[in-house]
């Protein structure tokens, strides 16, 4: 099991959001063949789960509350029975969580100028959808060529 | 061209999820904005939107390069709670576990890759979000 956490510095832009998912692609192409492997020897497998399992507790520990509390990997169990050889675990956008914020804190004091803030932050996410999904020329034939080499 | 028409089909249903969130965010600055009070439940679930549409655009984009990939909003089974002697919450591993259970048992056998919201959790008795 792989574990991918992507800060929101990584989704800074389309163009390194490309990146982290790029990099899910060509990990996976790596990771794919051990689904097929035999459980055998299992220690081996084991070792991998753990190792995925501990990464995943610490990521999940720090973004919840950067509590310094310590790992119980029987805790974890749940995700040893996962079937996924890869977690992503995804962050907002770069600078998003605090626009966020400063839109909340705004409307309590009355500032109309929530209204755009909030506007910009759903256009900014449309605007990377619209780039990923090839609705523009560019992107849709990158779209589509590296369809066709996955 | 079959590419082209699920991109459009993805495009558009992200635009449709980020509209209707952006109404109820709208709804729910209203309420602060008419309490004056700053509200920490309303702030956190308001900023909670970053992650989720991060992670769900993510998600859907590598499906949309050939990957079985699926989307976890973390609230859905990460449960944590307030220990008066803890400055931070406590994740509630029973209920977790239970949870992930529940959820790994409910999807395709297939599905390769798990896409997880980071920063979001559960208080469980106030299903409180941080």
């Amino acid at each position: 099991m792989l574990v991918h956490k992507f800060g929101g510095a990584v989704f800074g832009n389309e163009e390194k959001g490309y990146e982290a998912a790029l990099t899910i692609l060509k990990s996976y192409a790596e990771v794919r063949p051990i689904k097929n492997e035999p459980i055998n020897p299992a220690e081996q497998i084991v070792e991998k789960i753990e190792q995925g399992i501990e990464k995943l507790t610490q990521d999940i520990s720090n973004s919840i509350s950067n509590s310094t509390s310590s790992v119980n990997k029987k805790q974890m169990s749940t995700i040893s029975t996962s079937k996924f050889p890869q977690i992503a675990i995804v962050s907002a956008m770069q600078g998003i969580t605090d626009k966020l914020i400063s839109a909340a804190k705004k409307a309590i004091i009355g500032d109309s100028a929530i209204t755009k803030e909030v506007e910009d932050i759903a256009e900014r996410h449309l605007k990377i959808a619209k780039l990923l999904f090839g609705q523009s020329s560019d992107n849709g034939l990158n779209t589509f060529f590296f369809f066709l080499i996955a | 061209m079959i590419i082209f028409l699920e991109s459009k089909a993805v495009y558009e249903s992200f635009i449709q999820q980020v509209n209707q969130d952006t109404q109820d965010i709208f709804e729910i600055l209203k309420a602060l904005e008419l309490c004056h009070l700053p509200n920490q439940e309303y702030i956190d679930c308001i900023t909670s939107y970053g992650e989720i549409w991060n992670a769900q655009l993510f998600c859907k984009y590598l499906k949309s390069q050939g990957l079985s990939a699926i989307f976890l909003d973390a609230r859905e089974v990460l449960c944590v709670e307030i220990d008066a002697n803890s400055e931070f919450p406590n994740v509630n591993w029973k209920v977790t576990e239970e949870k992930m259970k529940t959820f790994l048992n409910s999807i395709d056998q297939n599905v390769n890759v798990l896409v997880v919201t980071g920063f979001l959790s559960k208080l469980i008795l106030f299903q409180k979000i941080f």
